[in-house]
């Protein structure tokens, strides 16, 4: 078993489809919605948590892609500039996910990009803007 | 057993010098006791990285031909004003200076992608910035415009001067209004969600020498990635703050004016900070040496995140009004747990200044001390002792003169 956090990007034409189910039904795999933004008739994004055996999953994939979705891998998408990053941790207790940590012995801030939700509030706590998310 | 500057800096010298961090020496002493360390320790470096507003540097950019006076005219470095009110080819650039097409918090809140902090990061990091300028013409000083490429390799002195840096001790800052609000402690979110703070605690500089008592005016310290000086005391340095029974303030305290040059330091210790809906800043690094004279010196580089007490302050009402009103007091362990207690509530904390980076500057400092390219200096002039100033003052705004 494993997990995956996607990004999927909805064409227009295919937003009011059923398509999310059918990773269930097909293909056996536990999907959680983490956000969404799809309305009939418009362009849609959903940030999606799959969970299941990693032949599925990419099947899963496969099916998406047919269907007219792209899915992309979150944890590519979000990125810190480690060159713009001063390690002062505005960050820190800004993060619902709770992405960043304070190493205990350099002090340095660590970043789980694994946690990422996408909610996009670290852009704007950070004074360096040295994140960057790509949807 | 008291050892005099000279002689710390015979042994720096010889390459004899024990040198530690203001974190290294807790353990030293815990081990060997203080009056032994006090004898074995010539010198404790300090750190702090933060944003530090009230910063800037100095120009000459050199004369053009034909020549034009900046003095009195406008001159944009990146599209940030300069103030010109200087002679012809010298200008001062602020840390908190924005473009003038910079939208400001009109689309609140604003972003502040880039401003004056941002223009001397790039310089330090070797960039060329586009100066345009005017001034009215001269007959000594004809031209009227310019537009040039300059970078620190191509201007006769850049300095940073920074009028008030290095605050002893900062609020913690909170929310208790129903909305999120931007401050220049970040933001901070309704009800108490979230609390910042903004100190190197148990390594910052005048948090290990609660009473100036080796730091002074003309003390040479680490600034920026290069070497400094202690030029005055900050502004708004209050030599009297409410202070624990270990002498350490509990309130903001003394300040420094820094000054050195730019062209010695390095993007790694000035950063342009954005704040969101408040403004563009700068982060200074900052690591003053404190010489261990006597054991009292250097029991207070022993303080611990523990012992340094810092105010809880609304930023939404208290801060804005400038009211006195303290929501509770924290100690620095406690913040760099992630989480305080304000009446009651668990609040998670961040800071704004950053530890690694203090710590890589009190490791800096203490490598060049002990490799023997620092040797330390004596202050020229004491910073003000407690009870020599009076209060803080307020702004108050003009009222009108009555006239019988």
């Amino acid at each position: 078993m494993i997990a995956r956090r996607f990004i999927l990007h909805f064409p227009a034409a295919v937003a009011d489809r059923p398509v999310v189910s059918r990773l269930a039904g097909e293909f056996k795999l536990d999907f959680n919605i983490l956000r969404a933004t799809i309305d009939p008739g418009n362009y849609g994004i959903m940030l999606l948590e799959l969970t299941g055996a990693k032949e599925a999953m990419e099947r899963g994939l496969e099916f998406l892609r047919q269907a007219g979705v792209s899915a992309s891998q979150l944890d590519q998408q979000i990125h810190r500039d480690e060159r713009r990053c001063v390690d002062c941790g505005a960050c820190l207790g800004f993060c619902p996910a709770r992405c960043f940590a304070a190493e205990a012995g350099s002090g340095r801030i660590a970043f789980d990009n694994g946690r990422c939700t996408a909610c996009g509030q670290c852009l704007k706590a950070c004074p360096r803007r040295a994140m960057e998310l790509l949807l | 057993m008291a050892k005099t500057l000279d002689q710390i800096n015979q042994r720096i010298e010889r390459g004899e010098a024990l040198v530690l961090t203001a974190e290294e020496v807790i353990g030293y002493a815990a081990e060997h006791g203080t009056e032994q360390a006090a004898r074995d320790v010539d010198v404790v470096t300090t750190g702090t990285f933060g944003p530090m507003c009230s910063s800037g540097a100095y120009f000459n950019l050199g004369h053009s031909r034909p020549r034009i006076k900046l003095g009195g005219g406008t001159a944009l470095l990146n599209g940030v004003p300069a103030y010109t009110g200087l002679a012809a080819a010298d200008v001062f650039l602020g840390a908190t200076a924005a473009p003038a097409d910079d939208p400001g918090n009109r689309f609140h809140p604003g972003e502040f992608r880039y401003g004056g902090g941002h223009v001397i990061e790039d310089l330090v990091s070797g960039k060329k910035v586009r100066l345009v300028a005017a001034a009215c013409g001269t007959d000594c000083y004809p031209r009227r415009a310019i537009e040039a490429l300059i970078g620190l390799d191509s201007i006769n002195e850049a300095v940073l001067f920074n009028p008030r840096n290095c605050y002893q001790n900062y609020n913690v800052a909170v929310n208790r209004s129903d909305r999120t609000i931007h401050t220049y402690m970040g933001v901070l979110r309704p009800q108490l969600a979230n609390a910042t703070y903004s100190s190197a605690g148990q390594l910052s500089p005048l948090l290990n020498d609660p009473y100036c008592r080796s730091t002074g005016i003309g003390t040479k310290i680490f600034l920026g990635g290069g070497i400094g000086y202690v030029a005055w005391p900050g502004t708004q340095f209050n030599p009297d703050p409410l202070r624990g029974e270990n002498g350490v303030p509990k309130r903001g305290g003394a300040t420094l004016a820094v000054i050195g040059d730019l062209k010695q330091m390095s993007p790694r210790f000035l950063a342009g900070m954005s704040m969101l809906g408040y403004g563009a800043t700068l982060a200074v690094g900052i690591g003053v040496p404190i010489p261990i004279l006597s054991e009292e010196i250097l029991r207070h580089t022993l303080v611990t995140d523990a012992d340094i007490l810092a105010p809880v302050v609304d930023y939404s009402s208290t801060y804005p009004e400038r009211g006195g009103e303290v929501l509770a007091e924290v100690s620095y362990a406690e913040l760099r747990s992630g989480r305080i207690t304000v009446g009651g509530k668990t609040v998670p904390t961040a800071p704004l200044s950053s530890l690694a980076k203090a710590r890589e500057i009190a490791q800096t400092l203490k490598q060049w001390i002990t490799s023997g390219k620092f040797e330390l200096t004596a202050p020229v002039a004491p910073l003000p002792a407690a009870g020599s100033l009076p209060p803080l003052k307020p702004l108050n705004e003009a009222v009108a003169e009555v006239r019988p």
